[in-house]
């Protein structure tokens, strides 16, 4: 029998995403929690493997979800560096932050640095689906490159 | 109704998690998943304590660095419903934050210590569990 998540997924099939996080619990958390859509999910864990990711083109992602605080270059300025790639793909990837701050100030840092949205850490399904729902296009919609 | 594997309903005299894990956390953030629980759990076990290590010797000219590794330790600490390891880490990064090294050496060892025998309690209730 189809679950709750399952069911609601039928549309985000195809669909495949980055997790970029330098701490392993909260990769496997976010991306277990993803694949219950039935979307796939990579995880690398510093921005310079997630602008790398970027810059080869292959996978083709629908969205990267970017932990803000890392070591060296942290999800801001991978956001800044992705966007200034010269291809659609690197301008227009739906970015959404993972911070473990749920301030207003945050809100206006993630929106005026390339990000489209923000998620506050513990993720849980009730903050995940609406931006799943809302950000990520399968790519038999479209998506991606 | 929260699905814990079949090994774990053995445990009934006692909570489903180790001991400084919220289990109505766990089934609030995780939907009762254990599926998807236990390997991050089994995770933290795993990354915690080569993360504690960096934070035996800190000074004031390592604070911001503290900061930010408690920063990492306050959310995968959450991830895994560990609320007073949660706060105790969310206390020393705001000191640390604040440049306040009296205040990080006066709780950094009671924390580490809090931290070793929470995360060894965790790496046993794993093993007895089968997990």
């Amino acid at each position: 029998m189809e679950t709750k998540n399952e069911g609601q997924s039928a549309g985000l099939r195809f669909a495949r995403v980055l997790v970029v996080d330098d701490m392993i619990p909260i990769q496997v958390m976010t991306a277990a929690m993803i694949r219950k859509y039935n979307i796939q999910a990579d995880c690398v864990s510093g921005g310079q493997e997630a602008l790398n990711r970027i810059k080869s083109g292959e996978p083709v992602y629908n969205a990267i979800f970017m932990d803000h605080l890392m070591p060296g270059m942290d999800g801001i300025e991978t956001v800044r560096q992705i966007r200034s790639l010269d291809t659609h793909y690197a301008k227009n990837i739906p970015v959404i932050a993972l911070t473990g701050d749920d301030s207003a100030e945050n809100e206006t840092l993630f929106l005026q640095n390339g990000f489209q949205a923000f998620m506050t850490k513990p993720l849980s399904f009730a903050k995940l689906e609406p931006v799943l729902r809302e950000w990520i296009r399968g790519n038999d919609q479209g998506g991606g490159a | 109704m929260m699905e814990i594997p079949g090994n774990l309903r053995q445990n009934t005299a006692e909570s489903p998690f180790p001991p400084g894990v919220d289990p109505q956390k766990v089934f609030e953030l995780y939907d009762g998943d254990c599926n998807i629980y236990l390997p991050v759990l089994r995770a933290y076990a795993d990354e915690i304590p080569e993360t504690l290590n960096r934070l035996r010797n800190v000074s004031a000219a390592v604070l911001p660095d503290y900061a930010r590794v408690m920063h990492g330790i306050k959310g995968t600490s959450a991830s895994v419903c560990a609320e007073e390891a949660r706060k105790m880490a969310a206390a020393l990064e705001a000191a640390a934050k604040s440049g306040d090294i009296t205040g990080v050496l006066a709780q950094n060892d009671s924390f580490l210590q809090y931290m070793d025998k929470f995360v060894t309690g965790i790496q046993n209730w794993l093993r007895r569990n089968g997990v």
